[in-house]
This record gives C-alpha cells, structure tokens and sequence, in this order.
C-alpha cells in the first residue's frame, strides 16, 4: 500500500472562514449566550414557548446536517420524534427506568433505526427519498394513533413523569428551559463543529456532486446514513424533551403536519447555518403563540412563506442576510 | 516482471450505436507523462471515466498499481494513489479555494462525525495539518492570493488549477487531468507545464487530456492520439508528430482552423 | 362476513378508491407533461368539497349547477397556481426544491380551509336523494353513481383530448420526453398550464361528488394527497389507466382492512405498501422504468 507521509505536521498556516467572521463568532455566541440565560427573567411569561423553540430547534439542527449539509430532504423527523418522546415515555412510566437513562437509550434506537433506513432510503433519488420520508411521517401518525393499547391512541400518553438527573427533577418551565438550552447549546456546538470541519466538508462535496466527492475518496452512501444517524438522534432528544416538558405525548405532536413544519424551519431561517433554525423556530413557533388570531393564520402563513422562500430565496433569511452582507463586504 | 503503473488493455465502450472508446490499450509508467489528445469527441474523457469506474466498459481491462481496478467503486481509488480533475472543473461550489483543496486530503484524514463534531485533539490536529499543506500546495500553484475566495466565483481556469491542487492534495501516485488548460491565457499554460514537470519529478504519474497540442508535445514523455475511439498513433511526441494519420485526422485539421 | 356484507365493504372502498384514482390520475398528468409531483392535488379535492358545500348553502340551487361551478373554479384555479406558483419555481428551483414548493401549497390549502371553514367537519346533501337503491340486499347510495360517472367522465375525456386531438398529440409528446419537446418547440409551459387546468377538474369533480357520502375538514388534506400519491405511484406515475387501477385498488385495500383493524393502521399498510413499491420496483406495478435511484 502507499506509503508516503499523511498530512503534514502543524506549524501554523492557514485558517478555515474568513478572518472577520472568525472574531465575530465568540462575540456573538457570548451576546447570545447571555440574551439566552437572561430572557426568563426579562419576559417571563415566554418561557413556556421557549422550551418548545428550543426542542425544535435542537430538531432542525440534526436535519441542517443531513438536508442542508448532506442535501437529503426528509420530511420523515417526526419518527424520531416519536420514538424519543413515545419510547422514553414509555419506559419511564411502565417500566420505571430513570429518565435520562430512557431518553438516551431512545436516542440509541433512533440511531440503530436510521441507520437501517438510511441504507434502503438513501438510495433514492431527489424527491423519491422525500416521499419515501413523507411516508414515514404519515406511518409514524398513524401507528401513535393506532397503537392504542400502547400509545394511548388519539388523546396520547399521559402521566409521563418529568425528566430527572440525581437530585434534580426539571418540572418548572424555567428548569426545563435551562436544560433544554444546555442541550441546545452542547447541540448546535456539535453541528458547527463538523460543518467546519472536514466532515462537514466531505458532506457538502456530496451534496453538490456525488460523483466528484467519490473521486476524492468520500463514500457518499455511507455519509448520508451517517448524517441520517445524527439528524434521527437530535430528533430522539428532543422528542424525549418534548414528552418530559409535557409529561405528555399525543399523535398530534409528531404529527405530518409537524414534520412539514420542521423542513418549513429550516428553510425558512436557512439551511447551513446555526442562527437559520434558530429563526426558523422562533418564527413558527413563536408566531402561533402571539394570539388567537395569528394562530388561525398561522398554518397559511407558512405553506405561502415555504413556498416563497424555495422559490426565490433558496438561502432562507438568515442565508439570504449572511450572502448581502458579503456581498456589501470589501 | 515489471508492470507498468497503469496498464488499459483492449478497453471498449459504446453508447448505443456509438463506440465512443474503441479496444484501447496504452501504458503509464510512474512519474511519466502520458499527453493524451484528439478531437472533440473522439473518447478521451470516456477514456478516463472508464479507467476511474465512472462507466463500465463493454470489454477490456484496467489495472493500476498491479491490480484490477476493472468496475471498483469510484471511491476506493484514491487510497490506491490514484486521482482525476473533470473537465469542467467540480469543485464544492461553497466552499473556499483552501477548503477545496484540504478536502482533496480527504483519505488521510482519520477524523469523522464524532471526532469532529466533538474537537477531539484528533480532529483538532488533523485540521492543522490540512490547512498548512493546502497552502503549501497553493504556493506551489501560485494560487495563494485566492486562497480565501469561494471556488466558484473564480475564473474557469483558475478552477482547474485548483482542481490540480485538490488532486495533488491527495498524494497520487497516478494524477489524471482532463483539460487543465482549458481557460488559461499562453503565460499561465506555460506555468501549468512547469507545475507538471516538477510534479513528474516528485515521482508522480500523469494522464494529461490536453487540446493544446504544444504544451502536451513539450511535456508529454509519450502521447496518444485517439480519433473516433480508436487510438491512431502512440509513440514519444516526435514521432507522433511526424505521424501522416495523425496530420491527416487531427493536427492538420486544427492547423487549418486555426 | 357473509356476501352482501364483503360486497358492500367493497363497494364502501370502491368510493374512497374513485377519489384516490381521481387524485392519482391529475398528479400523474401533471408529472408526465413537467416532471413535477404535485402533492396538493388531494388537497384541492378537500377545497373543492367544501367550496361545494359553501356554494350549496349560499346559492341554495341545485347540486348540478354546483358541480359545474365547482369544476369551472379549479380549472381556472389551478391554472392559476401554475402561473403564479409553479412556473417561476421550476425555472429556478431543483426537483425536491419543487416538491417542497408543493408541500408548501398543500400546507396553503389546509390553512385556507382552517381560515375559512374553520375546524369543524362538513358534509352535503347527496345530489339525488338519500334512499340507497337496494340490490340482492345491498344498499347502493345513489351518490355512488355519480362519483363513479365522474370517474369515468374524467377518463374518457382525458382519453379523448389526448388520443383524438391535435393539443392531445403535443401532450404525449412532451410526456414522451418533456425537455426534447421543448428543444422541438413545444411551448411546454402551456402544455404544464392545461395539465393543472384538467388536474384542477379532476379535483373539482372529485371534491364535489364525494362530500355527500363523508366528512371533510382542513387536516384531511394530507392523507388524500399522500393516499392518491400511492395510487400514482403504485399504477406508475404517468400511466392514467395505473393511476385508476391504483387508486381503486388502494380504496378496496383501505375499505378491507379498515375492516378489521382501526384505519390508522390500514394507512400504515398503505404506505408500507409504498416505501416497499418506491424501493424495489420504482416504476410502478404497471409503470415503465423510470430513474428513481441514484
Ligand atoms: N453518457 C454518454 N451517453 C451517450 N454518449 C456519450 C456519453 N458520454 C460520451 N458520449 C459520446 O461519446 C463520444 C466521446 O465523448 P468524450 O469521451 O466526452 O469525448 P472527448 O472527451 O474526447 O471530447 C462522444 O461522441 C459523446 O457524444
Ligand atoms: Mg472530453
């Protein structure tokens, strides 16, 4: 086999992102990262919401690696949802297992169960793999509904007890918001992490061209299951979350209509970015939350922006943004 | 016994009625120079395709490195030592010129979704190492000044020489290139065939796919000459030059045009 | 289950089955001519049932008039929606970006209905008459006719402006090959535009033949756009005949099982029935191969 040196030791050289956006990162994430930790106090009566734009967008974190790094639409998350939040739910309330132990080993399932479809779906072309994962949604629906023995049916599981780590039960809506920002945080770390890097990289080869990331060594197949993998335990997780916030799960929740709305996050906010789930979160599910009204309208306003925002602007807003100020940039 | 680096034997590939590579054979010895040349559409990306299992070939055989690569998966060729650039050039269109060229290491890179995700030192080292060969690489190429730029904002020809870079990233024993001239003005080919003869020197094979005849009769340590899928003449650059099929199918015809 | 009992299950999924073929019939069109699946189609047959209704109650005339009404407004309708939603998203945007712009529109739909007509489930009065007609002791309700008589209306009309007319030629043509159609002058914008149009009447006279016979509200949209998607796909997208077979078929199935086990989980049948069809035999049971893998 070949023998010549791997890569070159370090001794300094370059750097990955362009100089003005590397200093701006920390800066922002310290800015964010004490907004975060300061909202419950300065709008208190949000936190509720906030818990529920957190799990989706830890959610849509997982599926900005597999559609927007990998290019793999799936409309299909909601499965892991409902294993994440169905399973733990389950474990915890018939078979007494400690919380954090079911969602973890819910999120092992969700991995083992990705990986299986991932190898069958992920052979499909384009739009064949989005209906394939649509049909996923609509299974996953219909079993919540249908399992009635198991699930609960219709009107979904009750009684599911809140999450626990040794002394501390995270029952409050501040708890919870707090744990769910140390899971989101730990979360979109992971994701910046591998888009800078050379897996994220090799993800995007193989979005924009199988056929050359082949040439450069990159098995495309195995990477789009991987990339399904991590997207199907982010979805885990925060359906795990989602249950023990509620101490509730029900079909409605890991509904189809629910997996459009997480693709519809995601490009809506931007795919490739941290911020864009962010926004796209905020967005869908902030706005059903601002009255009655908005409610009613809010399922409308979504399918017209998805529609908009595909058309014209592929980037979604923060995408979009990010590009006009490059442009403006020097 | 001595085998040649790449040996193609009586390689066949048709489109329909069309017989786009016609029983094939040529040699490329290491850290020689194959020029590869003919008209449009006379197979010699076809010819490449087949050499890197991009389509099967309806018969012959392809070995590199003393093995049958006949129908391996795309791939697994890198870590054999064996690399290509495409016509057009197919870089990630996002990413930067630097980028482009780390991700061309892609096979002695250990790190993936875990320890990437995670900054393990692995990962973290690894980066660095990336990095500073890539840009060893794009001084070699002269391309340091757009290292930073997105790929594809960049001239096509400037493209293609990242796409040597990306290739030479990942240490080939065996680097084809399909049409790397293409878009460069006279000075900057010049260039390219000084790259070339140093990359021969490292030790490192070349297939080049070349329309400027002068550059690949320059560099070329042999030539083939592929018309309508057949391989009309195969010989060192002055006899095929001298060669009366090959005035006749091909230098003539572009002598007249231009 | 005694004879009259199984033949009315599946006459009961034979009505379901005519909405699916209707659906799966104008996706199919749609795709032959442009290579776009239109997952709203099924959708538009939810819109099209409560507009019925709406027109019903408001202009009290008869349920014909109502039908023609309803056919008139989606043919313009969805023409429309090609003008101003497909047709700058298919000039810029790539296959699954297309199908996302149609989930978008299915998403539109269902929140339209909710805006509205509210959440509340709607039925109509049945065009002729409540008392079922009995045969052998199985009660036939005479709305089953007229949803069958809009099938085959659809069918036949299709098969005659496609076989029988100039327009017809130029649509199989580009169906053939949309893209060498286009390189050959077919304005294949056009030929997109009347497809939605036909799609769109299909959809009226699905919507508006099946409401008296069941419920609909705004989040019944998905599982007709996704079941008459089976049925495209199961009679191979393209094929209006597979289309027809594929949606009754799919009705009986539905009506069969729901039978036995809850429906949810005859839809989880369904659609394992798809993802195994999209997998192992992607052309369809009727279809030609087509590229569905990488
Ligand atoms: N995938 C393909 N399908 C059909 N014909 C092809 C295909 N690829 C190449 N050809 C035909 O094979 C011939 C050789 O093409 P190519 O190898 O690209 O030529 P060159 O690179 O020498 O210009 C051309 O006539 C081309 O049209
Ligand atoms: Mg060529």
């Amino acid at each position: 086999m070949d023998s010549r040196s791997p890569v070159t030791p370090p001794e300094g050289g370059g750097q990955g992102g362009s100089r003005t956006e590397r200093g701006l990162r920390p800066a922002l994430a310290a800015v964010g990262l004490v907004v975060a930790l300061a909202l419950p106090y300065v709008l208190p009566g949000t936190t509720s919401l906030l818990v529920i734009v957190g799990v989706f967008f830890l959610i849509v974190l997982g599926l900005n690696l597999l559609m927007g790094q990998a290019g793999q639409t799936s409309l299909g998350q909601t499965l892991f949802m409902a294993i994440g939040g169905y399973g733990a739910g389950l474990l915890a309330l018939k078979l007494h297992w400690p919380t954090a132990l079911a969602a973890a080993g819910m999120a092992v399932v969700s991995a083992g169960v990705a990986a299986v479809l991932g190898a069958a779906f992920l052979r499909l072309r384009g739009y064949y793999l989005a209906l394939a994962t649509l049909g996923l949604a609509v299974i996953t629906q219909n079993l919540a509904t249908g399992l009635g023995p198991l699930t609960g049916g219709p009107s979904g599981l009750v009684g599911i007890p809140s999450l626990r780590l040794g002394p501390i039960v995270f029952f409050s809506d501040q708890a919870n918001y707090y744990l769910v920002l140390v899971v989101c945080g730990l979360g979109a770390w992971f994701v910046g992490n591998l888009q800078r890097g050379q897996t994220g990289r090799a993800l995007s080869a193989i979005a924009a061209d199988p056929q050359a990331a082949a040439m450069l060594g990159i098995k495309p197949s195995r990477y789009k299951t991987r990339a399904f993998v991590v997207s199907a335990v982010f979805a885990s997780l925060g359906g795990s979350l989602y249950a023990f916030y509620f101490r509730f799960i029900s079909p409605e929740m890991v509904g189809v209509t629910v997996a459009f709305a997480i693709v519809i996050m995601l490009t809506l906010g931007g795919a490739r970015t941290l911020a864009g789930p962010l926004i796209g979160a905020l967005l869908l599910q902030g706005l059903p939350m601002a009255g009655q009204r908005v409610a009613l309208w809010e399922p409308l306003v979504a399918g017209l922006v998805l529609i908009v925002i595909v058309t014209y602007f592929p980037l979604g807003i923060w995408g979009g943004t990010r590009a006009l100020i490059g442009r403006w940039r020097p | 016994m001595t085998e040649p680096l790449l040996a193609v034997e009586d390689l066949t590939r048709r489109f329909g009625g069309l017989t786009a590579v016609n029983d094939v054979s040529c040699g490329v010895e290491p850290g020689t120079i194959l020029g590869v040349i003919g008209p449009n559409g006379a197979g010699k990306t076809t010819l490449l395709d087949l050499i890197t299992g991009f389509t099967r070939p309806d018969a012959g055989t392809v070995r590199f490195a003393g093995r049958d690569i006949g129908g391996i998966e795309p791939y697994r060729l890198p870590s054999l030592g064996l690399m290509r650039t495409f016509q057009s050039a197919r870089l990630v269109p996002e990413l930067t010129v630097r980028e482009n060229v780390m991700l061309g290491a892609y096979r002695f890179t250990r790190s993936r979704f875990l320890s990437d995700g995670l900054r393990l030192p692995v990962s973290r080292r690894e980066e660095r190492g990336l990095a500073a060969r890539a840009d060893e690489l794009l001084r070699f190429l002269e391309l340091q000044g757009v290292a930073d730029r997105i790929a594809i904002d960049l001239p096509a020809g400037v493209q293609h020489l990242v796409e040597v870079g990306r290739g030479l990233a990942g240490g080939p024993r065996l680097l084809m290139l399909d049409e790397p001239a293409a878009g460069l003005d006279d000075t900057e080919t010049a260039e390219l065939g000084e790259v070339l003869r140093a990359v021969r020197t490292g030790g490192i094979a070349v297939v080049l796919i070349e329309h400027n005849i002068d550059l690949v009769m320059n560099i070329s340590d042999r030539v083939l000459v592929l018309d309508a899928g057949v391989a009309i003449a195969d010989g060192a650059p002055e006899r095929v030059r001298a060669d009366a099929a090959v005035i006749a199918a091909y230098l003539g015809e572009e002598g007249r045009d231009t | 289950m005694n004879m009259v009992d199984s033949i009315q299950v599946v006459l009961g999924g034979l009505i379901v089955g005519c909405v699916y073929a209707l659906i799966a019939v104008g996706m199919s069109l749609i795709y032959s001519v442009s290579r776009i699946i239109n997952l709203a189609q099924g959708g538009f047959v939810v819109l099209a049932a409560l507009t019925a209704v709406s027109l019903q109650q408001r202009l009290g005339t008869s349920p014909f008039v109502v039908l023609v009404l309803v056919v008139l407004i989606f043919t313009v309708g969805l023409g429309a929606v090609d003008i101003v939603v497909m047709r700058p998203a298919a000039r810029r945007a790539t296959p699954d970006q297309v199908l996302l712009v149609t989930v978008g529109v299915l998403q539109t739909i269902g929140g339209l209905l909710l805006l509205l007509w509210g959440s509340l489930p709607y039925t109509m009065q049945p065009f002729t008459g409540a008392k079922p007609l009995v045969i052998g002791g199985v009660k036939i309700a005479t709305q089953y006719f007229w949803i069958v008589g809009a099938l085959a209306l659809a069918v036949a009309g299709l098969w005659f402006l496609l076989h029988r007319t100039g327009l017809g030629l130029t649509m199989r043509a580009t169906a053939q090959n949309p893209e060498a159609a286009r390189l050959n002058g077919v304005d294949v914008d056009r030929v997109r535009l009347i497809a939605f149009g036909i799609s769109g009447a299909m959809a009226a006279l699905a919507g508006a033949t099946v409401i008296p016979m069941t419920f609909l509200q705004f989040d019944t949209v998905t599982p007709y756009a996704v079941t008459g998607f089976i049925a495209a796909v199961i009679g191979g997208l393209g094929s209006t005949a597979g289309a027809v077979a594929g949606g009754l078929l799919l009705g009986v199935l539905e009506g069969v099982f729901s039978r036995y086990t809850s429906s949810s989980l005859a839809e989880v049948a369904a659609i394992a029935v798809l993802i195994i069809l999209l997998l192992l035999r992607p052309a369809g049971l009727f279809g030609r191969v087509s590229e569905v893998r990488r």
